[in-house]
């Protein structure tokens, strides 16, 4: 981030567009526009945005096979995708779940109070949520598609996480 | 090579402390997710626990990696889960869980059964 930022000080701040070909502006217009977001982004942090940043934190982190020494699979474009699109369904009554890269290619969404109070989320780029948990005596397990909206088996799940002492 | 019985104590070894939970320090899921399916193991039931760290360093060091903890289990939680466990040497001691490839997530469900039974153990050092 402070890489961009400090490349971006580098160029010059008076009208530049006579002198570079039009890559170059398209290319100085890109920088700015993110520079602009990333100002943004580290003044007004709600927690979602800072859920979006550990998910691409973890989906960089695992881009490449064996990022684990196990032979770990890459995380793939579209299971990070199918991640932020989970996160962003997310409803604010909980907190943010850790994030994890696992080596089967998996990101996973972990809630964990302790051994008996735990939920887990898993998506994996086929469209599709895995679920796990236990809640008390109960053991959840199971999975769904992920659509447009969170789905309302997995938010009351949450609740009950949330809820249970 | 014997076959693995029900009652072995196997152990996988962690080399991510991403897989180690700071809150309790239990082991997480993705320790036991497989690789092309297959979960590397180690078979340590009657091996001293010098000779178990001393296997642990190796495999961290073939790997350029630092060994963390490992994470000790019985082998009956696997053959509960309808999965097998062989032996597969060499490395000596070495044994693999099948997976199954592709198959998300019956691999969740085994992967959160096995850290569920884990015992995280750290070097003392």
């Amino acid at each position: 981030m402070n890489t961009v930022l400090n490349s971006y000080k580098h160029f010059p701040s008076n009208d530049i567009s006579g002198v570079l070909s039009q890559d170059a502006l398209i290319l100085s217009k890109t920088i700015e526009d993110l520079n602009d977001y990333l100002r943004e982004s580290i003044t007004q942090r709600n927690p979602k945005d800072m859920l979006f940043e550990k998910i691409y934190n973890v989906y960089i982190s695992a881009l490449y096979k064996n990022w684990d020494g196990y032979g770990g699979r890459a995380i793939t474009q579209d299971t990070y995708k199918e991640a932020l699109k989970l996160a962003s369904f997310l409803p604010s009554f909980i907190q943010n779940p850790d994030i994890d890269a696992e080596s089967d290619g998996c990101l996973a969404f972990e809630w964990y109070k302790d051994r008996n109070n735990n939920f887990s989320l898993t998506v994996y780029g086929q469209q599709k949520i895995i679920f796990n948990g236990f809640l008390g005596a109960d053991v959840l397990s199971g999975n769904c598609l992920l659509l447009n909206y969170l789905p309302e088996e997995i938010e009351n799940y949450l609740i009950r996480l949330v809820e249970d002492k | 090579m014997e076959s693995v019985a029900h009652g072995e104590i196997l152990t996988r070894y962690i080399l991510d402390s991403n897989n180690i939970r700071t809150s309790d320090s239990s082991v997480k899921k993705g320790a036991f997710k497989p690789n092309e399916g297959e979960i590397s193991v180690y078979r340590i039931s009657g091996l001293t626990d010098e000779t178990i760290w001393k296997i642990g360093h190796e495999i961290a060091s073939n790997r350029n990696k630092t060994l963390k903890a490992r994470a000790d289990f019985k082998a009956s939680i696997v053959f509960g889960n309808n999965t097998f466990v062989f032996p597969k040497e060499p490395p000596k001691h070495h044994a693999i869980i099948i997976a199954c490839i592709e198959n998300y997530i019956y691999n969740d469900k085994l992967a959160i059964d096995l850290d569920r039974d884990a015992k995280l153990q750290f070097e003392k050092k």
